[in-house]
C-alpha cells in the first residue's frame, strides 16, 4: 500500500495542525452571522479549537487506552467494521469539505480583491493544482512544508496586527455581549465543523506521525498556539470594525488597516498578506486533500493514494467552480449538521472505546487470576 | 515549497497591465449635475515621463456628468487614451450640497473594491464646487498634488487644526449610531489670483478683490486658491453644519484629537500666547438616562510663546491659570452646545455610552441620537506650564 505518509515528528505535527486550524477559523468561520449579536468572536472563534482540542485529547486518551494505533482502528474497535465505515466516510467528506470551504474562501478572496476583472476559473486554475501537488507528494512533504512556513507565517500575522495599531479603540468591542454566552457557546460549537477534522485527520494518520502520543503532544502544542493567534485576531478586528459593520464585511483582516488615516509605509502590506496567508490556506487545503484521500484509500483498501487525491482534487476543482450560491448552500448545510455529526459519534466512540478497554482489561485480569 | 515561495510574486502576472497605461487619479470631488445627479471631477497626477508632466502643470481634471460614478467613467475612459486607477486616490471631495442631501449616501454606496479604491480615502466637504476647487489645487508651480495632499496630512498630525476622517470612519459613524463625524472643509480663496489671472494682471494692472473672498477672512497672497478650514458636522448622513476653524480646535480638544494651537491671552498687563498640547485622552464618566450627562475632564499643557507683559511666568498660578481653563471650559460648553443644536454628536460621546451595555438590543433600545438630544455636559480643565525653563528662560 503506498500511502506516501512518510514519518514527520511534533514540530512538523504541530505547525501542521496550527496552519490548518488558524486558517479555518479565520478564513471560514468568520461570516455575518457571527456577528448577529455583537462581537464575541474572540470567545468562539478560539472556542471552537478549544472544544476540538478536548475530543482530541478524549480520542487519543481512549486510542491510548485500547491500544488502537490510529483513529480508524479505534472506530473499529468500539462498533464494529459497518459503523466504522460510515464514521470513516464522515471524516473523509468533512475533511474533503474542509478543503473545499477554505479554498472557495481563498479562491473568491483574491478573485475579489485582487484581479477583479478575470473570472473565478483562472483563479481557480492557479490555485487547485498547487493543492493537488503538494498533496500528492505525501503527508510527510506537507507537514515539513508546513514547518517550514509555520514560524514565519505565525510572525507575519502578529506583525499584522501591529501596523493598524493606531485604529484600535476599545469602545468598539462594546456592547460586550455578556447577556448572550448561550449564543456564543452555541457559535463555538457550530463552528467545530471547521475544527474538528484536522484535529481528526492527525490522529487518523497517528502512524505517520510516529504513534499516538506524539500526535498527541503536536495536537496540543498546535491547539494552543491557534487558540492564542485567533483570539488575538479577533481582538483585534473587534477594536477596528463595530459589529454592525462585521455584519457586512468580507474577510475583515484584510482590511484592518482602513481605519488609518495617517498612511505609513505599511499602509499598503494587506495584498502581500493576502498572498502570505494563501500559502497557509495552500498547506492547510493539501492537508485536508490528503486527509481525505488518505481515510479513504487506508479504510477501503487502495493500494495508491495518489490516484485518489488526483481524482479529489479534480472533483474539489468541480466543486469550486459551481456558482456562488451552490457553495453558500453547500456550506450552510454542512455548517447546522457538521458541528454534531462530528461531536455526538467520535465522543461516544471515544467513551464506547474507553469502557470497552477497562471491561477487557479487567477480563483479561481475571482470566489471568483464573 | 518552490511554488509557494513564488506564489507572492505572480501578483501581477493576471491582469497585467504597464504603468503608463494608467492615469492615476489622486482626488475624485462630487458636485450637483445639470443634465445627471452629479458632476464628478478628477483630479490626474501626471507622471514624470510623460509629455505632459514636461510641458504642462503638474496635474489635470477631468470632469464628466453622470448618474453614479460608473456612468461618468463610462463617457470619462472614451476621451482620454489611458485607464483611470484609483488605487492612489487619497481624497473623495464632496459639495456641501451633495453632502446635504441624501445624494451624498447614495454616492458613497458604489463599490469600492470594484475600483480598487481604498476605503480609507479621506472625505473633504467643499463650499462652492469641487470643480471649482481642484482648478485651486493644480497648480505648475506645485507640480506634485500628491505631495499637495501629504500637507494636509502634515497639518493633520502636527497642528491638529482639522478633524481627518476617511470614508470607514463615515460609515462607522453611520452604520453603528455611536457618534456623528467631524469632516474638513474645503474653501477656495478668489482673491489669489489663477495662472491665467496673473498673467493678465502683469498686462492690465492691479485688478480688485471682494474682501469677503479671502482665507477664513483674512488677506494672503501667494499659495493656492483652495484651502482646508475648519470642519462640517454630520448628523448621520447629513451636512448638519459647519464649525469655524477655533470652533474645531475646541471640537477636537474634546474629541481628544487635539495635537497643538496657539491661544493668547490679553488684559491690560499685556498678552500671553500660549502653546497649547493636549498629550492625554480625556477622562469622560457618563451617567445615562433619559437625559444623559457627561463630565469630560482634559489634562493640556502650555507653553509660553509670546509674552508682553514680561511677568506670565509670575502671574501663571495667580491669575493666568485660572483665566485660561475658564475660558477653555467656557469654549468648550459653547461648541457642545453648537454641536447638540445640530443634533451632531460629534465630540463623540456615544462611544462611552455604549461601554455601559451589556448586549446590543439594550444599545439598540436605548435609541443614543434621541437621548443625547437631552445631553448634558460638564467640562474640566486642568493647564500646566510645560517646562519652564526652555518655554521662558532658553533665549
Amino acid at each position: 500500500m503506498k500511502l506516501c505518509q512518510g514519518r514527520v515528528g511534533k514540530q512538523e505535527g504541530a505547525n501542521l495542525i496550527g496552519i490548518a486550524l488558524v486558517s479555518s477559523a479565520l478564513f471560514v468561520l468568520d461570516i455575518a452571522e457571527a456577528y448577529q449579536y455583537g462581537n464575541g468572536t474572540y470567545v468562539s472563534f478560539p472556542g471552537a479549537i478549544l472544544l476540538a482540542l478536548v475530543l482530541f485529547l478524549l480520542l487519543a486518551g481512549a486510542m491510548r487506552a485500547s491500544g488502537q494505533k490510529d483513529l480508524l482502528a479505534l472506530m473499529d474497535f468500539a462498533f464494529g467494521k459497518f459503523v466504522g465505515n460510515i464514521l470513516s466516510a464522515l471524516i473523509c467528506v468533512l475533511l474533503f469539505a474542509n478543503a473545499y470551504f477554505l479554498i472557495s474562501r481563498f479562491a473568491t478572496m483574491v478573485h475579489a480583491l485582487v484581479f477583479m476583472e478575470v473570472t473565478l476559473f483562472p483563479v481557480l486554475l492557479w490555485i487547485v493544482p498547487v493543492v493537488i501537488y503538494i498533496a500528492f507528494h505525501g503527508f510527510e512533504c506537507i507537514a515539513r512544508i508546513a514547518k517550514c512556513f509555520g514560524v514565519i507565517l505565525g510572525a507575519c500575522l502578529l506583525l499584522s496586527l501591529l501596523f493598524p495599531i493606531d485604529g484600535y479603540e476599545a469602545y468598539r468591542l462594546f456592547p460586550l455581549p455578556l447577556n448572550h454566552w448561550d449564543t456564543i457557546a452555541a457559535d463555538a460549537f457550530t463552528g467545530t465543523f471547521a475544527t474538528i477534522p484536522a484535529m481528526l485527520a492527525l490522529l487518523c494518520m497517528a502512524q505517520g506521525m510516529q504513534g499516538v502520543q506524539s500526535a498527541k503532544k503536536a495536537g496540543i502544542i498546535g491547539a494552543a498556539v491557534s487558540i492564542g493567534l485567533v483570539a488575538a485576531v479577533q481582538v483585534a478586528i473587534g477594536m477596528t470594525f463595530t459589529y454592525t459593520e462585521l455584519q457586512n464585511m468580507f474577510v475583515p483582516l484584510y482590511r484592518l488597516n482602513l481605519k488609518l488615516v495617517q498612511e505609513s509605509y505599511f499602509f499598503r502590506l494587506d495584498k502581500m498578506l493576502l498572498f502570505l496567508w494563501l500559502i497557509g490556506a495552500l498547506i492547510a487545503g493539501a492537508y485536508y486533500l490528503y486527509g481525505a484521500g488518505f481515510v479513504f484509500c487506508r479504510r477501503w483498501s487502495r493500494y495508491d493514494i495518489r490516484p485518489a487525491v488526483i481524482a479529489a482534487g479534480i472533483i474539489l476543482l468541480c466543486c469550486l467552480t459551481t456558482e456562488h450560491m451552490g457553495q453558500l448552500q453547500a456550506f450552510q448545510v454542512v455548517r447546522q449538521y457538521g458541528s454534531w455529526l462530528l461531536v455526538v459519534p467520535f465522543t461516544a466512540a471515544a467513551a464506547v472505546a474507553l469502557v470497552k478497554s477497562h471491561f477487557l482489561k479487567k477480563k483479561g485480569q481475571t482470566d489471568e487470576k483464573a | 515549497m518552490l511554488m509557494l515561495a513564488l506564489a507572492p510574486l505572480c501578483c501581477g502576472c493576471l491582469e497585467a497591465t504597464s504603468l503608463d497605461e494608467y492615469g492615476y487619479v489622486l482626488t475624485i470631488g462630487v458636485d450637483q449635475g445639470e443634465q445627471k445627479k452629479y458632476n464628478i471631477s478628477f483630479l490626474l497626477q501626471k507622471e514624470g515621463d510623460s509629455q505632459e508632466a514636461q510641458t504642462g502643470a503638474g496635474s489635470y481634471i477631468i470632469t464628466a456628468e453622470g448618474d453614479n460614478l460608473f456612468d461618468v467613467l463610462t463617457v470619462v475612459h472614451v476621451g482620454v487614451p489611458y485607464e483611470l486607477n484609483f488605487t492612489r486616490t487619497n481624497f473623495i471631495l464632496l459639495s456641501d450640497q451633495i453632502a446635504s442631501s441624501s445624494r451624498m449616501d447614495e454616492f458613497l454606496s458604489i463599490s469600492f473594491n470594484a475600483l480598487k479604491l481604498r476605503q480609507s480615502a479621506k472625505l473633504v466637504i467643499v463650499r462652492g464646487t469641487c470643480a471649482e476647487y481642484f482648478e485651486g489645487l493644480a497648480s505648475a508651480d506645485i507640480p506634485n498634488v500628491a505631495k499637495r495632499q501629504y500637507n494636509l496630512f502634515r497639518t493633520y498630525q502636527q497642528e491638529g487644526m482639522i478633524p481627518m476622517t476617511n470614508f470607514t470612519t463615515y460609515q462607522e459613524a453611520v452604520g453603528s449610531g455611536r457618534f456623528d463625524v467631524a469632516i474638513p472643509v474645503g474653501r477656495l480663496d478668489r482673491s489669489i489670483p489663477t495662472e491665467s489671472d496673473g498673467e493678465k494682471q502683469q498686462t492690465q494692472g492691479e485688478t480688485e478683490t471682494n474682501d469677503k473672498d479671502t482665507t477664513d477672512g483674512v488677506k494672503r497672497t501667494g499659495g493656492l486658491r483652495s484651502y482646508i478650514h475648519g470642519s462640517a458636522l454630520f448628523d448621520g448622513n447629513r451636512l448638519a453644519g459647519l464649525l469655524d476653524d477655533e470652533d474645531t480646535e475646541i471640537l477636537l480638544l474634546a474629541m481628544g484629537q487635539f495635537q497643538n494651537g496657539y491661544l493668547s491671552v490679553s488684559d491690560e498687563k499685556g498678552t500671553v500666547t500660549f502653546l497649547i498640547k493636549e498629550t492625554v485622552i480625556p477622562h469622560v464618566q457618563m451617567s445615562l438616562g433619559e437625559a444623559p450627562h457627561a463630565v469630560v475632564t482634559l489634562a493640556l499643557f502650555a507653553e509660553i510663546e509670546l509674552d508682553t507683559s514680561g511677568n506670565a511666568e509670575e502671574r501663571w498660578d495667580s491669575e493666568l491659570k485660572g483665566q485660561l481653563e475658564n475660558y477653555i471650559v467656557m469654549e468648550l460648553n459653547r461648541v457642545f452646545e453648537q454641536c447638540k443644536l445640530l443634533n451632531s454628536d460629534a465630540m463623540r460621546f456615544g462611544r462611552y455610552a455604549c461601554m455601559q451595555f451589556s448586549s446590543v438590543e439594550a444599545w439598540r433600545d436605548y435609541a443614543w441620537k434621541e437621548k443625547y438630544k437631552n445631553m448634558t455636559a460638564e467640562f474640566g480643565v486642568t493647564v500646566k506650564l510645560n517646562d519652564r525653563i526652555i518655554s521662558s528662560h532658553i533665549e
